[in-house]
């Protein structure tokens, strides 16, 4: 970027052209109309950008909405973040509220508030221990929940694991190398709900599976824990049943 | 081109690859999105694949991964624009258009470019072939060539297809999308259908 740019402080409220900044901060009520291109877009009072928006850091406490395509190398949300086209982020930490209108590329997630995705979710690792809902399909190299999810499409990812702790998540398919639904309670916490997982189809080479309710389960390696219900179970190499769980039907599949 | 669908575990079965690899697959988007089918079957779900093209990219897969890695091997299936330029002696160098094609090109062309991109290579291979199987005329090339010149931006990112069609003579070609649906008149003959998905892969492991 040029040299000669200078910051934007918005403190009253008013409407703005766009345009490239060392740092643009909102403090009041702010609407502007063209692209944004800055170093640090900071938003502690309420905002609109009409265009794309680029910065290399995006913090949110107050409330924001960004109409046009996004791109963040680091993002934290705080507040609340309106995404209405897609958005590319390399890091991103959620502790507030996001929507994206479109689709997400997320490099690096971790989730602490609630998140929801319009369109299709590509990254390389997300730690959910907030909420995410997916409207699309997830695809990412390494899934780590805790928290609570519901995925329309397909959770397609090399390492799957999930602890339905506290709340029940969904899936309408799971797939990937190494899939562990596991519910370990680092404290045990009186009245809290018991989650489950609920999903049509998990597929993976390796599998292990708690308190899952699918209707097919295929793969090499099977192990299922307890309490589950799964309507079928297809698997080529190792298998084990927990007593306390519910498998209606099993073939082998010959490799 | 079969429309002969094969399921996903017998697909497994055949070529001995995992779940695991086949979901890494499409992660990498070596697999496209819409060869996964899904149908319902009297077992629930079932996820099916076009049987001739998915065994084709499999087999290609297995064979190419020794030496690239999974992200090249990406960029060689993805259709649409990489960042290969070529100027006329290195497109000539690579033997995959003959000089007269590009002449012809570079003639009809109304944007001129010392340097070609992909797009453009694309385009005059398919000219290339077509007119020496002797399928078109060069009046039809140059209909080609402005067809793409106007509406190829647009349709970049998309798999298309290209359909030369001729009728009492007079002829016409349309880029359509791969999956529409095309309905002709019934003297309509199709000279030339070219899915440039398949083009783009095949110049792309050639040059």
């Amino acid at each position: 970027m040029e040299a000669n740019r200078s910051d934007m402080i918005i403190n009253g409220s008013g409407s703005f052209g766009g345009g490239t900044f060392k740092k643009v901060k909102v403090n009041g009520d702010a609407t502007i109309q063209g692209d944004v291109m800055c170093d640090v877009l900071k938003v502690l009072g309420i905002g609109l950008i009409k265009g794309v928006t680029t910065a290399d850091v995006f913090s949110v406490w107050g409330q924001i909405e960004l109409n046009g395509t996004t791109d963040f190398k680091k993002a934290s949300i705080l507040g609340m973040a309106e995404l209405n086209g897609n958005t590319v982020m390399s890091k991103a930490k959620i502790t507030g509220q996001c929507v994206v209108n479109g689709n997400a590329e997320i490099e690096e997630n971790k989730l602490l508030g609630s998140l929801e995705i319009k369109g299709d979710y590509k990254g390389n690792s997300a730690t959910i221990k907030g909420e995410l809902a997916v409207e699309g399909n997830v695809e990412v190299e390494s899934f780590n929940s805790s928290g609570r999810f519901k995925i329309d499409g397909l959770l397609n990812g090399e390492e799957i694991s999930i602890n339905p702790r506290f709340a029940s998540s969904f899936a309408k398919e799971i797939g990937g190398e190494k899939i562990t639904i596991c519910r370990k309670a680092e404290i045990s916490l009186p009245f809290t709900s018991q989650g489950r997982v609920e999903t049509e189809a998990i597929e993976g080479n390796e599998i292990y599976l708690e308190y899952t309710v699918a209707k097919v389960v295929r793969g090499t390696n099977i192990e299922i824990g307890p309490g589950c219900e799964i309507d079928l179970v297809e698997c080529s190499g190792t298998y084990q049943v927990d007593e306390t769980s519910v498998v209606k039907e099993k073939k082998n599949l010959g490799l | 081109m079969s429309n002969e669908l094969i399921s996903k575990k017998d697909l497994l079965n055949l070529t001995g690859i995992s779940y695991g690899q086949l979901y890494r697959w499409k992660r990498k988007d070596l697999i496209p999105e819409d060869w996964f089918i899904r149908k319902s079957t009297y077992t629930g779900q079932e996820t099916f694949f076009p049987k001739a093209e998915i065994l084709e990219r499999i087999a290609k897969i297995q064979t190419m991964k020794e030496n690239v890695s999974l992200d090249e091997l990406a960029d060689i299936f993805s259709p649409g624009g990489t960042s290969c330029k070529l100027n006329k002696e290195e497109l000539l160098a690579t033997g995959l258009v003959s000089e007269t094609v590009i002449q012809y090109y570079l003639a009809n062309a109304t944007v001129y470019q010392d340097v070609f991109e992909f797009n453009n290579v694309m385009v005059m291979y398919v000219l290339e072939k077509l007119l020496q199987s002797g399928d078109i005329s060069l009046d039809e090339g140059k209909m080609i060539i402005q067809l793409f010149q106007d509406y190829y931006l647009a349709a970049q990112a998309k798999k298309i297809v290209l359909i030369v069609i001729r009728k009492m003579g007079i002829s016409s070609c349309v880029i359509a999308e791969k999956t529409d649906v095309l309905q002709f008149e019934s003297n309509t003959k199709i000279v030339a259908n070219v899915d440039f998905a398949q083009i783009s892969e095949e110049l792309r492991l050639k040059m």
